[in-house]
C-alpha cells in the first residue's frame, strides 16, 4: 500500500477513534449528569451511581447479584434499542424518497438499480469495472467550509450528537469495501462486477415487492428493512448480553458472585478518572479526551464491530 | 372436547388393519390432534376394547391437565388459586414441571401461563406486548418459591403465576397410556403410540426386529422409511419445531417459543428431536433445549445417560450430541467410515501471545462444504480473521459459532474425530475429501494448508505445518 494511502487511513483511524471516544464522554457523562450542566462531579458521579446500585439491588440485601445486574441492563439496553429502531425507521423512510428521484410514492426497478449503479460508480474508483482492494477509497464530498464557531456553540454542537452517541444498534453498512463485499461479492473473489451488484439487488427487489406489482411501495420497502434490522437487533442484544456477564464477573472482585456498592463504585472511578484527564475531579465536555485503549496494535485495534460496543449502558 | 371425542369415536369408526397380531388405529381430536396407536401379540376385538379404554382414560387425563378446558382440574386452580385434595396425576405432573425448572436452569417453566395468555392476547389485539414488562412479569415469576405438592394437602399459588403444563403432559399422557394398556392388557407384546408427532415405544413388534422412526419434518415421524431412520429397542421421540405455531403481529413473525427468563419469543428458534427412555422425558428434554443456545444443549445432553438429540439450525445446519449417531440405521447396517484427525497447535513466544483461532473443515473436492470438525474461538469478530473459512462457510451459517466453538486452547497435540456424516446429517459416500486447516493469531500470523484425503487408504496422510498450524496427521478409521 502506498505511504499517502497508509497516512490517509492513520489519519481516519484517528478521527474514528475521537470521535467513538468523544461519543463514550457524551454518554458517561449525560447519563449521571443529575442537574444536566454536563459538568459531572466525582460527588454527583457516586450519588448517581448508589442510586443506580440501590434499584438494581432488588432485593435490598446490600448486594448486586448477577440475574440482578443482567436484569438491569436488558431493561435499559430495550428502552434504547426502541429507541434506535424508531430512528431507524425514520431514516428508511427518508432512503425511500432518495430513491423515489420521480416522486411518485413508489420505486420501479429502475430506481432501485440506478442507486446499485451510482455505488458501483461511486467506489470504482480506478475505473477499471470492478470493485476492488486496488481502488484508491473514494473521495469523501468536501464538507461545508466550517464556521469559527464559539466556545459554546462548539458544545452545543456536541451536545446535539448525544442521541446519535447513545445508539446501541448499528446496521451493516455498504459504506465501506468489506460491507460491499458482505452484500455483493456472490462468488467470493473479492471483487464486486456491476452485475454481481444488479443480481443481489434484483434477489432484494423480488423480496420486498410482496405483491409482485412490480413496484416497491413505502411499506413494502420498510418491511424488508424491518426484517433484516429485527434480526441484527436480535444479534446485538445477545452479544450485549454476553458482555454483561463477563462484566460482572470483572466486577465482582472476590467472586463470590456478588457485587458490594464498594467493588461497584471502584469499577466506577475507574471509568471516571479515565475521562478526568486534568483530575480535578470533575468531567467536563472541554476537557481533554482520554487516550485510546492501546493492547491491540494495528488495523485490528479499529475495526468496527458488529455488536454494541457502547456497553456503559 | 370429552362429548365430541365421544362422538368422534362413534361417528368415525376406527379405521383399522391387522396383519396377523397387529391392529392400528387413527383417531384425531385426542389431546387437540392426531392420535395414533398400533398393538402387538393380541387379536383385533381384543385391541379394540383396549385402545376404546384408552381413549377414556386420556380423556380422563385431559379433564385433570388440559389448560384449554374451562372446567380441568389445573383450569380451576390457576382461576381459584387454591385447591384442596389435588389429584395424584395433577400432583406428580406439577412437581415434575418443578424439577425440571430446577435443573434446567430456568430453560423450562410450567408457570409462565400468564405470559402465554398474554401474546395470546397480542395476537388477538395485533399489539406487541411492553418487552420490559413481561421481563418483569417472567423475573417475578422465577422469583416465586416452588413449593412440593401433594394430595392430602391444599396447594396456594399466588395470582401471577398460571400453570400451562403443555411443555410435557403429552409425554406424561404417552407414558401413562403404556402404562394402562400393559396393565388392562397384559397379553400386548409391543406398543407405538404417536400424539401429533411425539412417539413412544414399548416391547417389540416382532421377536427380532428394532423400533424404527423416521426423523425429518416431525409430521412425517413415524415407523416408515423415510428420511434419517433412527433404530430403538424401545423409548420416546419427541420434536419441538420452528414455524408451526408461531406468532404473527403487526406481519412480525415471533416465535411460539417463550424464553421463560425473558416472557419473550426467543430470538434464534432451532428445532430439535429427542430420544430419551420415557416421553416425559423426551418431551420436557425437547422444550427445554429448543429454549437453550445449540452449544449448551448438546453439552446438557453429552451429561446425560439414555438420551440423545439432533438439532436443525434455521440456516440448515445440523448439529447432534455424542452419540445420537449410534441410534441411525445405515442402509446395509454396515459401519460408518471414520477418521482421527491428529493437530498441533504451535508454541510461540512473547509477551503479548493470544492463543489462536483454528479452524478445520472438510469439503469434496469441487470445494462444497461437507462438514465443520473444529472451531476454537467464538468471538465472531475475530473468527473472521481466518478469512478462508469465514467468506466460505462462516458468513453463510450464523449457527455455527454459536453452536460449535470451543474455547481457544494452549499450545500442545490434539486430537478429534469425524463420524462419517456431513453437515446435513447425511451419510458421506464421496471417496475422496479435502481437510483445510487455518489459524490466525492475534499478534500473530494467518496460515492455511489443505490435504486431499482418500477414506479407502489404510496409511495415514499428513500435513507438515506451517507458521500458526503444526503438523496434522490423518488416519482413516474403517
Amino acid at each position: 500500500m502506498k505511504k499517502t494511502q497508509l497516512l490517509a487511513l492513520s489519519a481516519l483511524f484517528t478521527s474514528l477513534f475521537t470521535q467513538a471516544a468523544s461519543h463514550h464522554k457524551l454518554v458517561f457523562i449525560n447519563q449521571y449528569d443529575a442537574n444536566q450542566d454536563w459538568s459531572l462531579s466525582l460527588a454527583e458521579f457516586d450519588k448517581a451511581r448508589e442510586s443506580r446500585f440501590n434499584i438494581t439491588d432488588e432485593n435490598n440485601d446490600g448486594f448486586v447479584d448477577e440475574s440482578e445486574y443482567v436484569f438491569e441492563y436488558k431493561n435499559r439496553m430495550d428502552n434504547q434499542l426502541t429507541k434506535d429502531r424508531q430512528g431507524q425507521i425514520k431514516q428508511t423512510i427518508i432512503r425511500f424518497n432518495a430513491l423515489d428521484k420521480n416522486e411518485n410514492a413508489r420505486i420501479d426497478l429502475a430506481e432501485y438499480q440506478g442507486s446499485g449503479k451510482r455505488t458501483f460508480t461511486y467506489f470504482d474508483t480506478n475505473k477499471d469495472g470492478v470493485i476492488s482492494e486496488s481502488d484508491p477509497a473514494p473521495k469523501r464530498r468536501a464538507k461545508k467550509a466550517e464556521k469559527t464557531l464559539t466556545a459554546t456553540q462548539q458544545r452545543e454542537t456536541q451536545i446535539k450528537k448525544l442521541p446519535r452517541a447513545k445508539r446501541v444498534l448499528s446496521m451493516p453498512t455498504t459504506h465501506s469495501f468489506n460491507g460491499l463485499l458482505t452484500k455483493y461479492d456472490a462468488n467470493d473473489d473479492k471483487t464486486i462486477t456491476p452485475q454481481e451488484i444488479a443480481i443481489v439487488r434484483q434477489k432484494i427487489w423480488d423480496l420486498a415487492d410482496e405483491n409482485n406489482d412490480g413496484w416497491i411501495s413505502e411499506q413494502e420497502y420498510l418491511y424488508e428493512f424491518e426484517d433484516r434490522m429485527d434480526m441484527q437487533i436480535a444479534k446485538t442484544r445477545k452479544s450485549a448480553v454476553k458482555q454483561t456477564y463477563v462484566r460482572f464477573g470483572i466486577l465482582d472482585k472476590d467472586k463470590d458472585g456478588k457485587m458490594t456498592l464498594a467493588e461497584y463504585q471502584a469499577s466506577g472511578h475507574r471509568s471516571f478518572n479515565r475521562f478526568d484527564t486534568d483530575n480535578n475531579q470533575i468531567v467536563t465536555l472541554d476537557e481533554a479526551m482520554p487516550k485510546s485503549y492501546s493492547k491491540k496494535k494495528g488495523k485490528k485495534n479499529v475495526k468496527k464491530q458488529n455488536v454494541a460496543s457502547n456497553t456503559s449502558y | 372436547m370429552f362429548y365430541r371425542l365421544l362422538i368422534l369415536l362413534v361417528a368415525l369408526p376406527l379405521s383399522h388393519q391387522v396383519f396377523a397380531t397387529k391392529t392400528n388405529a387413527q383417531v384425531n381430536g385426542v389431546l387437540g390432534t392426531s392420535f395414533d396407536i398400533t398393538l402387538y401379540g393380541i387379536e383385533e376385538p381384543q385391541s379394540h376394547a383396549a385402545i376404546s379404554s384408552l381413549l377414556s382414560h386420556i380423556n380422563n387425563l385431559e379433564n385433570t391437565l388440559s389448560t384449554w378446558r374451562k372446567d380441568s382440574e389445573i383450569s380451576q386452580f390457576n382461576r381459584l388459586k387454591q385447591l384442596n385434595g389435588m389429584s395424584e396425576h395433577l400432583v406428580q405432573v406439577l412437581n415434575l414441571c418443578h424439577q425440571w425448572e430446577n435443573q434446567s436452569q430456568q430453560h423450562f417453566s410450567c408457570r409462565i401461563g400468564k405470559i402465554h395468555k398474554q401474546w395470546q392476547q397480542a395476537v388477538t389485539t395485533q399489539v406487541l406486548p411492553n418487552r420490559i414488562a413481561m421481563r418483569r412479569l417472567a423475573r417475578d415469576i422465577i422469583k416465586t418459591p416452588m413449593f412440593n405438592f401433594n394430595t392430602k394437602q391444599s396447594a396456594i399459588i399466588q395470582s401471577h403465576i398460571v400453570y400451562d403444563v403443555s411443555a410435557l403432559a403429552k409425554g406424561y399422557i404417552l407414558d401413562d397410556a403404556i402404562k394402562f394398556i400393559r396393565a388392562h392388557s397384559p397379553k400386548v407384546t409391543g406398543i407405538k403410540l404417536n400424539i401429533g408427532g411425539d412417539l413412544v415405544f414399548w416391547g417389540k413388534k416382532s421377536p427380532d426386529s428394532m423400533w424404527n422412526a423416521a426423523i425429518g419434518q416431525h409430521n412425517l415421524m413415524n415407523d416408515n422409511d423415510q428420511s434419517t431412520i433412527i433404530s430403538i429397542s424401545e423409548g420416546a421421540i419427541a420434536h419441538s419445531g420452528m414455524g408451526e405455531r408461531d406468532f404473527r403481529i403487526n406481519r412480525r413473525q415471533f416465535s411460539h417459543i417463550l424464553a421463560p427468563k425473558e416472557g419473550w419469543p426467543i430470538d434464534t428458534p432451532h428445532s430439535v428431536s429427542v430420544y430419551a427412555r420415557d416421553a416425559t422425558t423426551a418431551d420436557a428434554a425437547a422444550t427445554m433445549l429448543s429454549n437453550m443456545d445449540i452449544a449448551n444443549a448438546i453439552d446438557w445432553v453429552n451429561k446425560q445417560q439414555d438420551l440423545e438429540a439432533l438439532f436443525q439450525a434455521a440456516d440448515g445446519q445440523k448439529y447432534w450430541s455424542n452419540n445420537w449417531q449410534a441410534l441411525v440405521k445405515t442402509k446395509s447396517n454396515q459401519p460408518l467410515t471414520r477418521m482421527t484427525v491428529d493437530y498441533q497447535i504451535p508454541q510461540f513466544s512473547g509477551t503479548d501471545y493470544e492463543r489462536p483461532y483454528l479452524a478445520i473443515w472438510l469439503t469434496d473436492k469441487n470445494n462444497q462444504f461437507i462438514r465443520q470438525l473444529l472451531l476454537l474461538g467464538s468471538s465472531n469478530r475475530w473468527a473472521q480473521e481466518n478469512k478462508r473459512w469465514w467468506r466460505n462457510i462462516g458468513r453463510k451459517n450464523d449457527s455455527m459459532l454459536d453452536a460449535l466453538a470451543k474455547p481457544t486452547r494452549r499450545p500442545g497435540h490434539y486430537s478429534l474425530q469425524w463420524d462419517g456424516f456431513d453437515f446435513n446429517h447425511n451419510i458421506v459416500e464421496q471417496e475422496h475429501l479435502v481437510l483445510h486447516v487455518e489459524a490466525s493469531r492475534e499478534h500473530g500470523g494467518h496460515d492455511y494448508q489443505r490435504i486431499t484425503i482418500d477414506l479407502a487408504t489404510n496409511s495415514p496422510m499428513s500435513l507438515n505445518g506451517v507458521g500458526e498450524i503444526g503438523k496434522t496427521v490423518v488416519t482413516i478409521n474403517q
